[in-house]
């Protein structure tokens, strides 16, 4: 082969296309000649630079949220031509209401608007056809955004789950100051405990709260979705099985909102909360930064203090007592390398959780003994975890929460 | 089989199966880069590119049952992003003219970055879906109507001298 043809052939080359009997004569060929060597270097030298391009792109932010209003506004419609097709006849009654409430609310126009509502029903045929036709015209136009206020405002009700059922009551509870007649419990009202008394709340589509000794709840908002209360002080242990697993509990400076599941959150006399998770994992909202704790993960939150560093509710004390170290006592290098060398491999969500916290040098060290026990996903750089990304922590400690959760399961 | 899914996307499909947005949207996430990236540089227009990406990810959540695990969900999305991106391409008015890109030379990278945006339509299209992105002769030749292999082939070869020119100078 001359050169003009090796140096076609070199495209299929670097491609890894070519057959044995042409690699090899290209291979003898690029050997002798400097020329083409020279074109191969050049080839491979794009190639390395291509490469190096992947993902240089910044995309513009709002994508996402234009993508989750995009999603809501496709599934009302859907929503509105489901409940159209296969409920004629409560359409039919709407429209019918619809157009009663307009003659009650307009007096004067009362007349006109009668024998224009008979005329689109077709019952009225004796005023001339030309007003008949724009009225009925206007009315088919005007209904179908009526009417999707009206199915938005009754989807939006039937949401309000107030008020809440107390299940069992075990001696004397106190509802907003008065004894329990009624049994239930409404929004902005207040639930009190004893010495000697508890309650069990059940919400409904969403599960349970047991109120224990000593606590105040008061249920802030009941309505599907976004069931919200705020625990003064006690302690209570939610159930949630919703499908919309949004149930909050408001403390003093945080949030704690449960992601479907049960956990336990109680306040002391102090201010000073523990949020338990048992099942499920829990997102912890202060000062609009979240935290995620994880199942069988416990953290702390001082009164008035972010929330402290998670760590496992089977923890051994020596570690517990060196994350306290750790977030109050200034405690620094010399409690991560405590940290460190006690954690055991279910302990590895507290690591990660050190990570932002703590300097370059340790940041190395605790990536390293994570990825000894779970390596960071294919996404996930160590670059990324070192500059404390934390969309990209994140992503890693899903991944570790999947695969712990999966060891809890086999046993 | 599953091939390449973390656990984590695995979970986020099969919620998103179930019809749960908020998984998918975080699907949408994790794969924001990778899809807006490749509409961006396949149309060389960020307006495009951003329209793009969301209709690539609304079409996914239409769509999301039918996905079955064969390839790994970024390259199943980005797929359905180059399908787009191609016929928005394809639909340009007769007198769209792609606007005139300074060549940017800050570094290496922008520079080449910039000369492949630069690329005619279809020899810009082959280079990054075969050179960057690593499809096969055979997987672009599906994207286009109207190119065989041996065009395809040999528009890749020209860009390929084409840039190497470029860089080397």
């Amino acid at each position: 082969m001359n050169c003009e043809e090796i140096k076609i052939g070199l495209h299929d080359f670097v491609d890894e296309l070519s057959d044995d009997i042409m690699k090899h004569e290209i291979e003898v060929h690029l050997r002798t000649c400097d020329k083409c060597f020279n074109e191969y270097k050049k080839l491979k030298n794009l190639f390395d630079k291509l490469k190096d391009l992947t993902h240089t792109v910044e995309p513009p932010s709002g994508i996402i949220q234009a993508l989750s209003s995009k999603l809501l506004e496709n599934s009302i419609k859907d929503d509105l031509k489901e409940k159209i097709a296969s409920d004629p006849g409560k359409i039919k009654e709407e429209q019918i209401n619809l157009e009663k409430s307009i003659l009650e609310s307009s007096g004067a126009m009362r007349k006109s608007i009668l024998s224009m509502t008979l005329m689109a029903t077709g019952v009225s045929k004796s005023l001339p056809i030309r007003s008949r036709l724009n009225w009925s015209k206007i009315i088919l136009i005007l209904l179908p955004f009526v009417l999707l206020g009206v199915a938005y405002i009754v989807y939006d009700l039937q949401k309000n789950n107030s008020p809440w059922k107390i299940e069992t009551a075990v001696g004397r509870i106190l509802i907003d100051g008065k004894e329990n007649i009624t049994g239930t419990i409404s929004e902005n009202e207040s639930l009190l405990s004893s010495d000697n008394s508890k309650a069990e709340i059940l919400i409904p589509h969403v599960g349970s709260i047991e109120v224990n000794q000593n606590s105040i709840i008061i249920l802030k908002k009941a309505k599907d979705g976004d069931n919200r209360i705020t625990l003064e002080k006690g302690s209570v242990k939610i159930k949630n099985v919703s499908k919309e697993p949004d149930f909050a509990i408001d403390l003093k400076n945080s949030s704690i909102i449960d992601r479907g599941g049960e956990l336990t959150v109680s306040v002391d006399e102090y201010g000073n909360a523990k949020v338990s998770a048992k099942i499920g994992f829990t997102e912890i909202n202060n000062n609009s930064e979240n935290y995620f704790l994880s199942e069988k993960y416990v953290c702390d939150i001082m009164n008035g203090e972010k929330p402290g560093t998670p760590y496992r509710s089977d923890a051994p004390d020596t570690l517990i007592k060196e994350i306290k170290n750790f977030d109050y006592n200034n405690g620094g290098d010399n409690s991560i390398d405590n940290i460190i060398s006690t954690a055991r491999k279910s302990d590895m969500l507290t690591l990660l959780a050190i990570i932002p916290r703590a300097s370059q040098t340790k940041r190395k060290i605790l990536f390293q003994a994570i990825t000894n026990h779970f390596p960071p996903p294919a996404n996930v750089t160590r670059m990324d975890i070192l500059n404390a990304n934390k969309k990209m922590l994140h992503l890693w400690w899903e991944e570790i929460r999947e695969q712990l959760k999966s060891i809890s399961d086999r046993k | 089989m599953t091939v390449d899914n973390t656990n984590y996307v695995e979970y986020l499909i099969e919620h998103s199966k179930e019809g749960r947005k908020r998984s998918f949207i975080d699907l949408c996430e994790i794969n924001l880069r990778n899809v807006y990236t490749i509409a961006y540089r396949l149309l060389s227009n960020e307006d495009e590119a951003q329209k793009v990406t969301l209709h690539t990810f609304v079409k996914s959540w239409e769509k999301i049952k039918e996905y079955n695990s064969k390839i790994p969900f970024s390259i199943w999305m980005k797929n359905t992003a180059i399908e787009y991106s191609i016929i928005v391409l394809n639909n340009r008015d007769a007198d769209y003219t792609e606007r005139k890109r300074p060549i940017k030379s800050s570094s290496e990278q922008e520079f080449l970055e910039s000369h492949i945006l630069s690329l005619p339509k279809d020899d810009r299209i082959i280079i990054i879906l075969h050179d960057i992105e690593g499809y096969s002769y055979k997987e672009i030749y599906n994207f286009f109507e109207n190119l065989e292999i041996d065009e395809i082939k040999s528009k890749l070869i020209n860009t390929r001298e084409y840039l190497i020119n470029k860089i080397s100078v």
